[in-house]
This record gives C-alpha cells, sequence and structure tokens, in this order.
C-alpha cells in the first residue's frame, strides 16, 4: 500500500451543484496562507497542479468545471508543534520544539453530486462507498440555495448514509452504533443575500475584529443554528430530516457546522470595506443579445474571490484525526 | 485509393441540461442491443478525470466473445453551460461489434475520423437508429510511418501489466490518438477487445486505462517521457522479447503491421495473451516467402511533405518517423514518374534546402530524402534537379550526393570536381581513359569536369603509353568543343591545352596522317584553337599536313579523284617567282625552289610516293616536308602568314563547296549554328553557370567570390 493510500482520507459529500469543486478550489486560497496551527501542501505536482487549475479559474472569475468523475487529491497538513502543544496539551509532553512538524496526510475525494445516489451511476455510487468507507473525515456541504429551490439534499444523503452505514456497522459497529468519521457541516452560499438576511434575522453575524475588511460571519458555535433555521425552507421540506440523519448516524461530538463560502463578499474595487448594500458576489449574466438590460439563467462571479471559512473545515477534521493519532495505543 | 469499410454503429451520448445544476448523464442512446444500462457501465468503467481541455478521445471495448464491441469516446464542449456558467461537456460514445470486423481491420484514426462529425447536432438519429458509416480500412504503410522507438517500446511494455502514462508531451489530442493508433497497430489486432487507451487521463481519478497521455503518472503506472524510449523493466521477459522483436522487423514495419492487423483473435493482456501476441510477433519473422510488398507512392508522398513541415517548424525530433519510413521506401522499384513527382515534392517544399542546414541530425534525413526521390543511381538530370534547388550547393550535400552510386561517370565528375582532392583523384584514378573522354565531352559540358579531365589525360600521357587516347579524343573532337565552353573567349589558352593533350596522345611532334585524323575540314566555329595546336606540333610538315587534310576533306566530299589530284597538285606548284633586276637574288642555300615533284638535285618526286612518304612518321621526314614547303612559298612570307594565308584559303574553298554541295544533306556539314540550337538544354548557361560552388570555384570555372568561400566552412557538422 503506497504512503498516500495509507493516509486518511476526507471525503466531500453533498448534491450536484453545492459547491463541492468550487470549495475546493477556494482551498487552494488556503494554501497561502498561514493563520493557524496548520499548513496546507500538495504532496504531488499533478495534485497541485490540477488545484492550480481550478482557482485559476475562479481567479477569472469562473466556476472551476463541474466535476465528471471521481476526484482525488493528495494533500498533506503540516502541523507547527508550538502551537499545537498549547492545543492538545499534555499530550506532547514538553517535547514540542524538539518534534518534527506533525503531518496529516489527506486524501481528499471529489466525486460528481450525482454519485450519491445509486441511480444512473451505481458502478460509481460503489466506489464513492467505498472511498467514503476508508475516509476518516467527510465535508458535508449544504447548499440552503439548493435546497430552497430544489429541495433534493436529503436525496443525496440519506441513500449514501444508510447504504454507509449498513457496510460499515455490519462489520465492525461501534459500541454507540454510528459511524466513526468526523463530519464537517458545511452551509454554503453564505454570501448569497437570503442566507446573510436570515443570519441577520437570527442575530448570528459577527465581524472579525482582524478582517480588514469588515466582512459579516457567523462563528462556528452558531452555525448549527443556521442550519436548522435555514432547512426550515426546503422547497421539499425534506431538509429537516437532514439534521436528524446527521444526528443519527455520527456522533454528535464529531459533528461541527461552518458557514461558508467560497466565493465571499463583493468588494467594489478601490474600497476597503464590506458594503451592505453592495455586497453580492455571484450574479447572472446578462443575456445574449440584450445589451446587458436582460439576466440570464447563468451566473458569474462578479468581484474577486475572497473565500470565506473554507479553510477550517478541513483544518479541523485535519486536527481530529491528528488527535486520535496522539492517543495512546494508536500505532500510527 | 483507400477502401472503406461499411459500419454499423451503436451510440449513447452524455450531458447536462443547459442552465440547470443537474448532474451529468445520458441523454439519448441508440436502440440497439447495448442499452442505456448497458451505457452507463460503460461510462462507470471509462472514468478518466475531470477534463483540463477537449477534446479528449479514449478508446476500449466492451463485452466479450461475439458481444466483443470496440468503444471510441469523444468528449467536446458542447456551447451550453449550466446554471453556474460553466461549460458543459458533451461526450459521445459508439460502440462498433467486433464481428464487423473480421472481413476488414479499422484503425482508431480512420473510425474516429468516421464518427466524429456524427451526434453533433442535439436532434439525435430519430428512434435510437444505428450510424451507418463508411470508415477506411487500415492501411499499414501510413502507420509504419508514424512507428518511432517510443511506440514500440510503449508497445512492448503494455505487455507488461503495467499500466503506461506518456507525460511530457506538446500534442494535440488528434496528434495524441495517432499515436495510440500506431501503438496498437504494433499489437495482434486481437488485443484491442482488452486495450483501454486515451488521450488524456487525470492523475486525480483511479481509472483503468492502460495507455494514456497524463500529466503525471499515478502510483503503480509506468511513466514514459515522450519521444524517448521506454524502460522496460528486466523483469517483464516477454515484454522485452516484444521490442527486440518489434526492432529487428523495424525494415518492413508496412509488413509487419498488416501480419499484426491480419490476427483477428481475441486476445487479452494476461499471461496467455502475451504468449500469444509474442508468437504472433515470432511467426512474422519465420514466415516464409515474407516479401516486400510494393509501397505506396502517395505514402512516400505524404512523408516527404511531413518531413517538410517538421522541418518548418523546426520540429527535428519528429523527422524519426517519416524519415525511418522513407528509408524503408528507398529501396523500392519506383517507376520514373513517380521517382519526378518525389522530386517535385522535394522541390516545391524546399525540403532540400532545409536539409542541407549545418545541423548534424540532418545528414541521415538528407541522404534517405535524396535516396528516394533521385536514387536508386543518380543520373545527371537528377542532379541538375538537385542543383537548381541549391544556390550554393555546401560539401555536405555534395558529399551526400557523391556517396550515391552514380548512373555514369560524368556525375562522379562533376561532384568530385567540386569536392576535390582525394574525391577527385578517387573518381578519375580507376575508370577507363575512353570513358573519362566521353564524361568530358558529356553534354552539359561542365568546365570544372573537363578542366579535370584534361589534367588527368594529360597526365596519363605522359606517364605511360597509353594507346586508347587517342581514338577516344578523336570521338570527342580532341576536347576541342568542351575546352571552348570551359575557357570562352580564351583561344590561346585553349590551344595551348588542346597542344598538350595533342602531344599526350600522339607524342611531341605529329605526323600528316595523326594530323589529318585531328584536323578535319570544314571545320566548326571554335575548332581554331585545334587546328592551330595541331599545325603547332606538326611544325615544319604543317604544310604537307594541311594540304593532305583538304585533299581527305575534297574527296570526302566526293570530288572526282582526278580533280583533287589537279588542285593538289596547284596547291603543291610554287608560285612563279619573278626575279626583277631590283629584286635581290633568291637564295637558295637553305630551300631551293623546286618545280613540282623534283627536288634540287634529284630525281623527280612521285608525289604519291612522296606523300606515303611524308605519311611515316618521324621528325626528320617532316622537318623535310616542311622544308619543301618553304621552298614552294615565296621567301618573303614568313611561316604564320603562310598558316593564316593557307587557312583563309582553305576556308574559302569551303564555303564554295557548301554554296556547291550543301544541299546533300550530310551531318558532317550541318551548320554549327544549327547544332546549337537544336539542343538549347544542353547550354551550360542553362543549367550550371548559375550555381557556384563552395570550394571557392564556380561550376564554369571562375573563382566565386570571399563571400562564398566562407560558406563552406560551415560544414562542420558533417564529414
Amino acid at each position: 500500500m503506497s504512503e498516500q493510500e495509507d493516509s486518511d482520507h476526507i471525503a466531500m459529500w453533498g448534491a450536484p451543484g453545492s459547491g463541492k469543486t468550487t470549495l475546493l478550489a477556494a482551498l487552494s486560497f488556503a494554501l497561502l496562507q498561514r493563520r493557524g496551527p496548520w499548513r496546507l501542501v500538495g504532496t504531488d505536482p499533478a495534485s497541485i497542479e490540477i488545484l492550480r487549475d481550478k482557482s485559476a479559474a475562479l481567479a477569472r472569475r469562473e466556476f472551476p468545471p463541474a466535476t465528471i468523475d471521481i476526484e482525488r487529491f493528495r494533500w498533506l497538513l503540516l502541523g507547527d508543534p508550538v502551537q499545537l502543544q498549547k492545543r492538545f496539551a499534555g499530550r506532547f509532553n514538553g517535547k514540542a520544539r524538539t518534534m518534527p512538524a506533525p503531518r496529516v496526510g489527506l486524501n481528499l475525494i471529489d466525486p460528481p453530486g450525482g454519485v450519491y445516489t445509486d441511480k444512473e451511476r451505481p458502478a460509481d455510487h460503489a466506489k464513492l462507498l467505498e472511498n467514503l468507507q476508508r475516509s476518516r473525515g467527510i465535508v458535508y456541504l449544504f447548499d440552503p440555495i439548493r435546497e430552497f429551490e430544489d429541495g433534493n439534499a436529503f436525496e443525496y444523503l440519506h441513500g449514501a448514509l444508510i447504504q454507509l452505514a449498513s457496510r460499515m456497522l455490519a462489520e465492525d459497529a461501534p459500541s454507540d452504533g454510528r459511524l466513526p468519521h468526523y463530519l464537517a457541516v458545511c452551509i454554503t452560499k453564505f454570501d448569497d443575500r437570503r442566507v446573510l438576511e436570515t443570519a441577520e434575522k437570527l442575530n448570528l453575524v459577527t465581524t472579525d475584529p482582524d478582517d480588514p475588511h469588515g466582512f459579516p460571519a457567523v462563528d462556528d458555535e452558531n452555525a448549527q443554528t443556521l442550519f436548522h433555521n435555514l432547512c426550515d425552507i426546503s422547497a421539499s421540506g425534506s431538509a429537516e430530516f437532514v439534521m436528524g440523519a446527521l444526528e443519527q448516524y455520527f456522533r454528535p461530538d464529531r459533528i461541527k457546522f461552518f458557514v461558508t463560502s467560497s466565493i465571499g463578499f463583493y468588494l467594489k474595487p478601490g474600497t476597503r470595506g464590506f458594503n451592505p448594500r453592495d455586497y453580492q458576489n455571484m450574479v447572472r449574466k446578462p443575456q445574449d443579445g440584450t445589451n446587458g438590460r436582460e439576466p440570464s439563467t447563468e451566473f458569474e462571479i462578479r468581484g474577486q474571490a475572497r473565500p470565506i471559512n473554507v479553510r477550517e473545515p478541513v483544518t479541523w477534521l485535519a486536527e481530529q484525526i491528528y488527535a486520535d493519532q496522539l492517543k495512546p495505543g494508536n500505532g500510527r | 485509393m483507400s477502401r472503406d469499410v461499411r459500419l454499423r454503429v451503436e451510440w449513447a451520448v452524455e450531458g447536462k441540461q443547459p442552465g440547470s445544476n443537474d448532474e451529468y448523464g445520458l441523454i439519448a442512446c441508440s436502440r440497439g442491443p447495448l442499452n442505456r444500462a448497458s451505457f452507463a457501465e460503460v461510462r462507470a468503467e471509462y472514468v478518466t478525470g475531470t477534463p483540463r481541455q477537449l477534446p479528449q478521445i479514449t478508446l476500449g471495448w466492451v463485452g466479450a466473445g461475439d458481444n466483443a464491441r470496440l468503444m471510441l469516446i469523444i468528449r467536446r464542449w458542447s456551447d451550453q453551460a449550466d446554471r453556474s456558467g460553466r461549460g458543459i461537456a458533451a461526450t459521445r460514445y459508439f460502440s462498433v461489434p467486433y464481428r464487423q470486423l473480421a472481413e476488414h481491420r479499422v484503425s482508431y484514426e480512420g473510425l474516429y475520423r468516421a464518427l466524429d462529425q456524427c451526434l453533433t447536432d442535439p436532434a439525435y438519429p430519430g428512434d435510437g437508429e444505428l450510424l451507418d458509416v463508411a470508415v477506411p480500412i487500415l492501411n499499414p504503410a501510413e502507420l509504419a510511418l508514424r512507428v518511432d522507438r517510443t511506440a514500440m517500446s510503449v508497445a512492448a511494455l503494455l505487455l507488461s501489466d503495467q499500466h503506461v502514462c506518456i507525460v511530457g508531451d506538446p500534442l494535440s489530442a488528434e496528434q495524441r490518438l495517432r499515436f495510440l493508433d500506431v501503438v496498437a497497430a504494433l499489437l495482434p489486432y486481437g488485443l484491442r477487445v482488452k486495450l483501454r487507451a486515451s488521450t488524456w487521463t487525470s492523475v486525480a481519478v483511479n481509472h483503468t486505462i492502460r495507455l494514456s497521455f497524463a500529466d503525471a503518472a499515478p502510483a503503480g503506472a509506468r511513466s514514459v517521457v515522450w519521444g524517448e524510449k521506454a524502460a522496460i523493466p528486466g523483469r517483464f521477459h516477454a515484454a522485452h522479447s516484444y521490442y527486440e522483436h518489434l526492432a529487428g522487423s523495424a525494415p518492413h514495419l508496412t509488413e509487419l503491421i498488416d501480419w499484426l492487423a491480419a490476427d483477428p483473435e481475441q486476445r487479452a493482456f494476461n499471461a496467455q495473451g502475451r504468449d500469444g501476441a509474442l508468437t504472433r510477433l515470432a511467426e512474422f519473422e519465420v514466415r516464409p516467402g515474407t516479401r516486400r510488398r510494393p509501397i505506396h507512392r502517395s505514402s512516400v508522398e505524404q512523408a516527404l511533405r511531413e518531413c517538410a513541415e517538421h522541418l518548418t517548424g523546426g520540429e527535428l525530433a519528429h523527422l524519426e518517423n517519416p524519415v525511418a519510413f522513407l528509408r524503408e521506401a528507398a529501396d523500392n522499384d519506383f517507376a520514373a514518374g513517380e521517382r519526378a513527382a518525389f522530386q517535385e515534392i522535394v522541390k516545391e517544399s524546399g525540403l532540400l534546402v532545409q536539409l542541407c542546414q549545418t545541423d548534424v541530425r540532418l545528414k541521415e534525413p538528407r541522404k534517405v530524402v535524396l535516396d528516394v526521390a533521385y536514387g536508386p543511381a543518380l543520373t545527371m538530370a537528377g542532379l541538375q534537379h538537385v542543383i537548381g534547388q541549391i544556390e550554393v550547393p555546401s560539401r555536405r550535400l555534395l558529399h551526400t550526393l557523391y556517396a550515391m552510386p552514380a548512373h555514369e561517370l560524368a556525375v562522379s565528375l562533376y561532384l568530385a570536381s567540386r569536392l576535390g582532392g582525394a574525391d577527385l583523384f578517387r573518381a578519375l584514378d580507376k575508370p577507363p581513359t575512353p570513358e573519362v573522354v566521353r564524361a568530358a565531352g558529356r553534354q552539359p559540358i561542365d568546365a570544372q569536369v573537363v578542366l579535370a579531365v584534361h589534367e588527368e589525360l594529360v597526365r596519363r600521357g605522359e606517364s605511360r603509353s597509353d594507346t586508347d587516347l587517342a581514338p577516344a579524343l578523336r570521338d570527342v573532337g580532341h576536347l576541342a568543343a568542351p575546352l571552348a565552353v570551359a575557357l570562352p573567349h580564351r583561344p590561346e589558352l585553349q590551344q595551348d591545352k588542346l597542344r598538350k593533350l595533342l602531344s599526350a596522345a600522339y607524342g611531341p611532334a605529329l605526323g600528316v596522317r595523326d594530323f589529318t585524323g585531328i584536323v578535319r575540314f570544314p571545320l566548326k566555329p571554335g575548332q581554331g584553337p585545334l587546328l592551330a595546336a595541331a599545325l603547332d606540333l606538326a611544325g615544319q610538315d604543317s604544310g604537307e599536313a594541311v594540304r593532305a587534310a583538304v585533299s581527305d576533306y575534297l574527296r570526302a566530299e566526293g570530288l572526282a579523284k582526278a580533280e583533287v589530284a589537279r588542285l593538289e597538285a596547284a596547291m603543291r606548284a610554287p608560285e612563279p617567282v619573278v626575279v626583277s633586276p631590283e629584286s635581290p637574288p633568291i637564295r637558295r642555300t637553305t630551300s631551293p625552289v623546286h618545280s613540282f615533284g623534283k627536288t634540287s638535285g634529284g630525281p623527280p618526286l612521285n608525289p604519291i610516293m612522296s606523300l606515303q612518304e611524308d605519311r611515316e612518321p618521324g621528325e626528320g621526314r617532316a622537318r623535310r616536308l616542311g622544308g619543301r614547303l618553304r621552298g614552294w612559298l615565296p621567301h618573303t612570307l614568313s611561316g604564320w602568314t603562310v598558316f593564316v594565308l593557307i587557312v583563309l584559303i582553305l576556308f574559302a574553298v569551303t564555303v564554295a563547296l557548301v554554296i556547291l554541295f550543301g544541299d546533300r544533306g550530310d551531318p558532317a556539314v550541318t551548320p554549327p549554328v544549327e547544332t546549337q540550337t537544336s539542343q538549347p538544354q544542353y547550354t551550360p548557361a542553362a543549367t550550371f553557370s548559375a550555381q557556384d560552388s563552395p570550394d571557392g570555384v564556380t561550376p564554369s570555372g571562375k573563382p566565386s567570390d570571399k563571400k562564398d568561400s566562407k560558406k563552406k566552412d560551415s560544414d562542420s557538422g558533417d564529414p
């Protein structure tokens, strides 16, 4: 088994168009950042190249091409021992300054959303389940806008979740009967007016004092509340079952909610601060032949992408996996 | 002209609803044995990744035995977008039952070209009808053109159980397809029912494509750098053997591909399949009666054009395939018309000009192209065609041409005279004298060849008794005309050269008999130096020699013997000498005046006896005859004045005879002007005079300027 295959897998889960690939593209920006104890790097040139392609599309204010096949990216989270010592107090036994940088290998799986059902592509669906079974973390993307319009989040979650549970729990059932995965639930498209207004109405919006642009944010502690409320606006009404399914199959202490946006808010060129009256970054394309007056059914990115909270779900998952590695008796 | 085979093709189309967030899925499908679910399985099997650029072409198979099918999958961008504005890729699946190919095999490229324009219209065939397309039958010669060591090694490596990724290529999707086609062609055709190949696979997906182009090879796959020979691990013995067999069969690639394509037995990439493939390949070598099949003219033309295109594009590395094919084709027995067509392609495409660049890598392509277009032996016409394309033939080109078998000595001498040194020595050393002489006199006259041959002939005459020299020279007018071309407007120099040549052939003193063999009336324009040289060598006997020559000519013209004798006597009769009282006494001490046929104080001289006697070689006799002639002339005239007078008289006689007998149509008296105008293509000006040699001497013999001399210094790449 190769080194990469031996690494811990983190799978992307979400309905078609929920923003899995766009979130991955936005993650490449995180590679350039150094906030927190973790640094994310690609482990092979091909993975970096593909990621660069996807992020280049975002830089051109285009969404990356829709995923056609299940893709896998091999990344590595490099930790800062000194900072991690504070976070994992007691587990380093005072050796933080002398030990090498902790590493967490991540095989990030990006499937087309459609394979989460077994209707069209049963073979791919089976492959996906295999991947999920080997994964230790899942980034689950909940797109409230799509849920509002199509209401199919549950459809793309429940079937696969039952199948995954039946596979895993039948083989090696944990004591509590839940899946062993860590689950980062990402409420996407926070940049959309309807999502932001919902958060504002719930008084969940804050501002990070370190954010030079003063963009709105929702603390992770409040993200679950927003998720609950957004589930209520599902077109099909099935979204409320999503929460139930997650709580039923995953351990509550292994679930964390994040409010994210891959493209972020619009910032008018030449201005520094968030404008509450003009912040939507995804707008409809003008229709061809209407001289820009009539909007089309397609969307485009209006300004520079400024991802919000896309790095944190991955690093959170990595930390949990890493913490498990530090546990006594874990041979890895 | 290639033949086609008609195929019934099942199909399916994958895409997504424009303007939606729907997932990709099958949106249409043919109504054949392969249904929607079958195509969904195919789709799952042929995972290649989200393409970075399209088109993408994937080759494969589905089913087994009687249900085995070859698959062709073409993915291109549609002009539609989804809700997020992302372009929608349309993927078309084509399935061809393998049994349809039992009679005639088709290439992947042929299949692609036949099907690429199908199903591009959203209005797919109504009611799911199968496509009915004509696909050209696999052409082994064209595929053989593109075989290189990368293709051979990759074909062998496919038998190693490893997936192969070609990396680092600059090719388009179609160029990649052509490479895949070549690799497949180097395997038994039946292996295609288990071969999956693609013009691109993503390293980010777990795929089952055995051979593909990729940005990088995934773990476990073998990476092959484009343009390089794939390294075959030592443990894969079958792959090693296969490669060695392929490499050993390189001179017969067309036949080899034909042989492999003729094997429709379905095989797999397992131990049994590998053994079967190896056996099939080995049988090609031991097959009795393996004969080369004629290579089609169009394939050679295509290869020549490919060479020109690659050179124009600066892609020297890509010359390997067409050059390998041309190397194989060079031995083919092409008709003259086919060679002429190749030569025209070489000329029109500027191929030869590009091949004459200094890059040492062009040495072999230059040789191969010349062999194909101007072989098997270089003719004078071929040489002229080559020279006509190159303003200044470089030494490397001359060397390449000189290395080719020459159709005649004149070709070798033309090239050797430019190369000089040892090459010229070798070219002149062996051939017999008559052949050398004929080469110098061959039209079109080449100044450098004439001068080189002259020098050699003089050397031969002086250093050894060459009995062939004189007869050979007589056949070509003693090279008077070629020397006139080589040394225009320099009659004194021509005379000097001719004198040396005659001396080498006949000895230092020319007898009357030899003289009449050299000087034949009527003289043609430009033969003055020959006459002068002959007279010079005849010395004192020149008068008698001229008289004899004139008599011969008159007899040859049909004049009666008596009349010739009378004229001869008239020529011999001394002009009456008027001795006036004022005149100084005639001095008879050295050359007394005799009456015709008499010598002073001796018996009367029988004219015939005299001539017979005079024709005996010997300096003394010649001198005696010259003394008599001088005795026959007034003493107040000098020798040269006598000569001029004689020449004038002879010309007058000649003109008179031409007027009198000019209607006889004898070719010997055909006016020289007509001779020249009837063969304009052989005039030096129209052939060689325009080209300067890099050796500092122009083909016309004139020194070239310094600029030309410097150009030859750039030949360091070639010997």
